[in-house]
């Protein structure tokens, strides 16, 4: 089983995946718009986007090694700044939601119509 | 027809390795009505125009031989004999025609269409083959270069070719534009702005890292296997694909296509492969070469030497006889003229006779020695850097086509006949390795796309490589599309050629004071042909840009009346082709001196 960890905001997550990275897992990043009370989301996309990459954690190779970790980016406005920190940190580096990608490697991500359930695997390819 | 293929071969062949096969004339209304027929049932099918040929007799003489029918169409399915129009469509009501062609008792292999080599034609071809629902595979696979520089999926273009060579040329061009920024107005002190390599060539990188990854990720989205892997022939349905680690894998395919590309050739002189590097080594070299020697004129040579220059950098290019083989000459010596009142050394009627070490570094010293052509004398010289850029080879003489029974031409190119086939019935070659085709991504792609239309869609429409446009990006920037002078002259006659041209002073090189006749624009027209454009030439900025859509009117048949005919767009450069009035033979004065 992947294990599954939940953050909010750009300062969460970097202090969850530096604790994660010194665990040395193999740390899987989704990247959404925020929720409100009631569990909608700004980001539509986002909503059609999640079930499919819960789905692919039950396929992941060595899933001990895994944690998966649910990013909650902010809000609309937050994310729409084009200087937020998602966008210029150089470790990220995003330029949609949702982004899904793995910790480290920032060149290689799957955005938005990227993610696709017989796609998903290609992060996880060694070469 | 393919190529060393006896008639009699090439029809039996076409039988035997298709499933539909069917003999037509493009002219037959019948032929299409087969043709319609095997489409509505969305069966894949080979057709053969016979009238496309030139031994189109022959041929039906073969067909006679085999079936006792001259007539097309012709029609076969696993390699029985159906007959013509009507007996195809009798086969089909009866219901018999489908059942026959899904009995395919042929054998099977692990793919329908393996590709081999993962650059502009072949990521092309592979993600269309599999748009038709085929099992395709493609292997990429890059050998580093003697320096130990490699790269990612997409071949040359994306990696070591247009992308990143366009990026750089944008770098210099924005270093002048800051210093022309000064005569509009803008404050800036252009002595103090100075471009950092680092920086530019991670910026660069970072972009094809992203382009490397997108393609990974549009195979894997097509369902299309990507392996990292070097392909070789076994057989003409087998190869060898081995990875970095040296891990081997037998792979089958029904069909194979042939796009391995080109890589930069090295002279035979002592230094060469160990101290200088290509361009496959430049676009990502860590350290800022310093003071350059560009070796050879290509279109390749020149662009490197621009934008080295341009960035600021001492650079001299050793050149062996005329710039741009193959290209305008009168505009070739134009580009050369404009790099060196820019500040570009050149060294002409020289060859390099060694290369030796003084200083290891990065970057190091090396000390050149070249040769005259005209009078043998020896010249030396230090330079940090030395790029060799005199051509490039089709990678074609490892990959086991002798195993497969492929022929290639001594220089590596493929001789593919006009449905891009070799002469091995299952075996196309598309892009850089195809021979006498333009060398040019779009061709690449539009000869992939349409050739895998053609295997697995039904489609009869081939890749039409005339009137090509291409754009040089040296410092001063050169389209064309069409014939060049010395072409038109070799194919028309130069008594049915008239000429026109002009110079042009780009308005926005006239507040910077640049010189008013150094561009140049020129249409070359056949004077027995309604005056129609058979060359167009584009010597200034933004060249590509305006060439494109030039290229496509020339599709449509342009005549020099209907450039006249055309209203410019004001004020801009390439509305200067709507107003060409002098012609060359007239000697008139073609010289600008303001609005
Ligand atoms: C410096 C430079 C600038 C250029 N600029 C332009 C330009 O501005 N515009 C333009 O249109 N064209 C340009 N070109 C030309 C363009 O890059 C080529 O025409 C185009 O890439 C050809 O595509 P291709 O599919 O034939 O081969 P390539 O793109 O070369 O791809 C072949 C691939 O096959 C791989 N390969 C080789 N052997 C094997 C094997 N045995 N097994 C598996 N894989 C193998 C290679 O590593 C490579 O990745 C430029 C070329 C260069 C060198």
């Amino acid at each position: 089983m992947v294990q599954e960890f939940k953050v909010q905001g750009f300062d969460e997550f970097l202090s969850k995946v530096t604790e994660l990275d010194k665990q040395n897992k193999v740390i899987l990043c989704m990247f959404c718009g925020d929720k409100d009370a009631s569990g909608n989301s700004w980001c539509p996309d986002c909503v059609v986007k999640e079930p499919v990459v819960r789905k692919a954690l039950g396929d992941v190779p060595n899933a001990e090694n895994v944690a998966f970790v649910y990013c909650s980016v902010g809000g609309r406005e937050y994310w729409k700044d084009r200087s937020n920190q998602f966008r210029t940190d150089k470790n990220l580096k995003l330029t949609g939601v949702p982004t899904l990608m793995i910790w480290g490697r920032p060149n290689e991500k799957l955005v938005e119509d990227q993610i696709k359930a017989d796609v998903i695997s290609i992060l996880f390819d060694q070469d | 027809m393919p190529p060393t293929q006896n008639t009699a071969v090439l029809v039996e062949n076409y039988i035997k390795e298709n499933v539909v096969m069917v003999f037509s004339k493009t002219t037959c209304p019948f032929c299409a009505k087969v043709k319609a027929l095997f489409s509505s049932l969305q069966v894949p099918f080979q057709v053969f125009e016979v009238d496309q040929v030139a031994n189109t007799a022959e041929i039906q003489e073969e067909l006679f031989k085999i079936s006792g029918l001259k007539t097309v169409p012709n029609v076969y399915v696993n390699g029985q004999h159906i007959g013509g129009c009507d007996a195809t469509l009798k086969a089909h009501n009866e219901g018999r025609l489908l059942p026959m062609i899904q009995s395919q008792p042929t054998q099977t292999y692990d793919y329908d269409l393996v590709v081999i080599g993962g650059g502009s034609g072949g990521l092309a071809a592979s993600k269309q083959a599999a748009g038709y629902g085929k099992k395709v595979a493609v292997l990429d696979f890059v050998k580093p270069t003697p320096k130990g520089t490699s790269w990612g999926l997409g071949g040359t273009c994306v990696n070591v070719g247009c992308i990143p060579k366009k990026l750089m040329h944008q770098a210099s061009l924005l270093g002048k534009a800051v210093k022309e920024a000064k005569a509009f107005g803008w404050g800036v002190d252009a002595e103090t702005v100075k471009l950092s390599w680092e920086k530019m060539v991670e910026a660069v990188q970072n972009y094809i890292g992203s382009l490397n990854w997108g393609y990974r990720v549009q195979l894997r989205s097509k369902n299309v296997t990507y392996i990292n892997s070097y392909g070789t022939f076994l057989d003409d349905h087998t190869i060898k694909a081995v990875n970095r680690r040296g891990k081997e894998q037998q792979i089958t395919s029904d069909k194979f296509i042939i796009a391995v590309g080109e890589r930069p050739r090295y002279p035979d002189i002592p230094g060469a492969k160990e101290f200088c590097i290509t361009s496959d080594d430049l676009f990502s070299l860590s350290y800022c070469p310093g003071k350059t020697l560009v070796i050879g004129a290509s279109y390749v040579a020149l662009e490197c030497a621009g934008f080295l220059g341009g960035i600021g950098l001492d650079v001299t290019v050793m050149v062996r006889s005329i710039f741009l083989r193959g290209f305008d000459q009168q505009i070739a010596e134009k580009i050369g003229a404009h790099m060196e009142q820019d500040g570009i050394k050149f060294l002409r009627r020289y060859v390099p006779v060694k290369i030796e070490q003084l200083t290891e570094g990065e970057p190091g010293s090396l000390k050149v020695t070249g040769k005259s052509t005209e009078t043998g004398s020896e010249i030396t010289e230090e330079y940090n850097t030395v790029i060799l850029a005199i051509g490039r080879d089709s990678v074609t003489k490892t990959i086991g086509l002798e195993n497969a029974g492929v022929a290639a031409a001594k220089n590596g190119k493929i001789p593919v006949n006009e449905f891009d086939q070799t002469n091995v019935l299952n075996i196309f070659c598309i892009g850089d390795n195809a021979e006498d085709k333009p060398e040019l991504t779009p061709v690449a792609i539009q000869a992939g796309r349409l050739l895998s239309n053609r295997l697995f869609g039904g489609s009869t429409t081939k890749c039409d490589y005339n009137g090509v446009p291409t754009t040089v990006f040296t410092p001063l920037e050169y389209s064309c599309c069409g014939l060049s002078e010395e072409s038109a002259q070799e194919k028309f006659g130069e008594n049915n050629l008239e000429v026109y041209h002009s110079a042009m002073w780009p308005l926005e090189w006239t507040v910077p004071a640049y010189d008013s006749n150094t561009c140049y624009i020129k249409a070359i027209t056949n004077k027995l042909d309604n005056e129609k454009v058979v060359g167009l030439h584009y010597l200034g900025p933004n060249a590509g840009e305006v060439m494109q859509g030039f290229a496509a009117a020339m599709k449509c048949g342009l005549t020099k009346s209907q450039l006249d005919a055309t209203i410019g767009i004001h004020p801009t450069n390439a509305e200067m082709f709507t107003t060409l009035n002098v012609t060359k033979s007239s000697g008139g004065s073609i010289e600008q001196s303001g609005c």
